[in-house]
């Protein structure tokens, strides 16, 4: 029983010092993301200065949240990747443009899916898309930026993460959910569907 | 701590507690970064950490799994509820995977070492040991 003791202690004690720096934290953190969150959403929404939080109440299930500014819409997206959930804010202009796009949360494998936070290059190639985005895989013709048709729909190819396809998708995904939210379109279209 | 049979456990807090003070600090003051979760293969990565660390203090130990198991539980529920980083029934889960993740690679990570522990190759095998574990979990990860 003694041997237990000193480990037992040290998780508590441990414990109590988490719990009073978390706490002595609190205020600052929450003061700090508020501050943090506005900044993210005006520098995503260039021309937007201020935001209001729309409940969203659509079928998609892509999509968790929208906050609307003056020229378009911030929407925050979430969908499977390959190791969990990938949380991401885009910025569609109101024409239905993406402007901006950023990871928030995801715990993909490092050294691939997660080099979907910093792939500053692929990333890029969603800039101006407007929905209709499909990954663009090693074994197709299409190159990148280009458009086709697939099913009936137009696509715009982009190319993926190397070694992270299912990342790649779940971010195209997001993109065009975001997009179809602005624009109205159908969200079991190829615009959607064809993404992943 | 030449004889601490726990002392493992107190590692795995330590290496915990560090950890999630340091997530507490990038949360306060860099609100927007992306922090890591507390899933399998960061278990993982804790637990290999915390096996290091009584290896190369201590020498390590032997045995005790159902008392492992039980104060690993703790830390892995207790811990992250301290610091904000878990709801109470999300803690929860958090300690019944966190005590079967730790007990099943405290009982790997002893047994390589048992298996590596001549020679000198002694001196690295944990280290290495702990990669590939820590490898093999990423790659559970995905599977599951």
């Amino acid at each position: 029983m003694k041997k237990i003791l000193f480990p037992l202690l040290s998780v508590l004690l441990i414990a109590v010092v988490l719990f009073g720096a978390s706490w002595a934290l609190r205020s600052v953190a929450q003061a700090n993301a508020q501050k943090e969150h506005l900044r993210l959403l005006q520098t995503l929404l260039p021309g937007s200065e201020s935001f209001t939080l729309e409940s969203y109440t659509g079928d998609d299930a892509n999509i968790r949240s929208v906050h609307k500014g003056e020229n378009g819409f911030v929407i925050e997206t979430c969908t499977y990747g390959y190791a969990g959930e990938i949380t991401m804010l885009i910025g569609v202009s109101n024409e239905g443009k993406v402007v901006g796009l950023r990871v928030l949360d995801m715990s993909e494998t490092l050294g691939l899916g997660a080099n979907a936070l910093t792939d500053y290059e692929f990333l890029a190639q969603f800039l101006n898309t407007e929905g209709d985005v499909a990954i663009q895989t090693g074994g197709e013709d299409a190159f990148s930026g280009a458009t086709g048709t697939a099913g009936g729909d137009a696509q715009t190819y982009v190319d993926g993460i190397t070694g992270a396809t299912v990342t790649s998708k779940a971010i195209a995904r997001s993109v065009n959910s975001a997009v179809a939210y602005v624009t109205g379109a159908d969200i079991d279209s190829g615009a959607t569907s064809w993404g992943g | 701590m030449k004889n601490s049979k726990y002392f493992l456990i107190t590692a795995l807090a330590v290496v915990m507690g560090i950890a999630l003070l340091v997530m507490t600090l990038v949360r306060t003051f860099i609100p927007m970064a992306v922090m890591p979760r507390l899933d399998i293969p960061n278990m993982v990565l804790l637990s290999v950490v915390a096996l290091l660390l009584e290896h190369y203090l201590t020498g390590g130990s032997k045995g005790g799994y159902v008392v492992i198991f039980l104060l690993s539980a703790l830390a892995f529920g207790l811990l992250p509820l301290a610091a904000f980083f878990a709801q109470p029934l999300e803690a929860l889960k958090l300690a019944a995977v966190g005590g079967c993740v730790f007990t099943a690679v405290a009982w790997i990570f002893r047994s390589m070492q048992e298996r590596l522990s001549s020679g000198p190759v002694a001196r690295i095998a944990p280290v290495m040991g702990a990669l590939g574990i820590y490898l093999a979990a990423q790659c559970f990860a995905g599977i599951l």
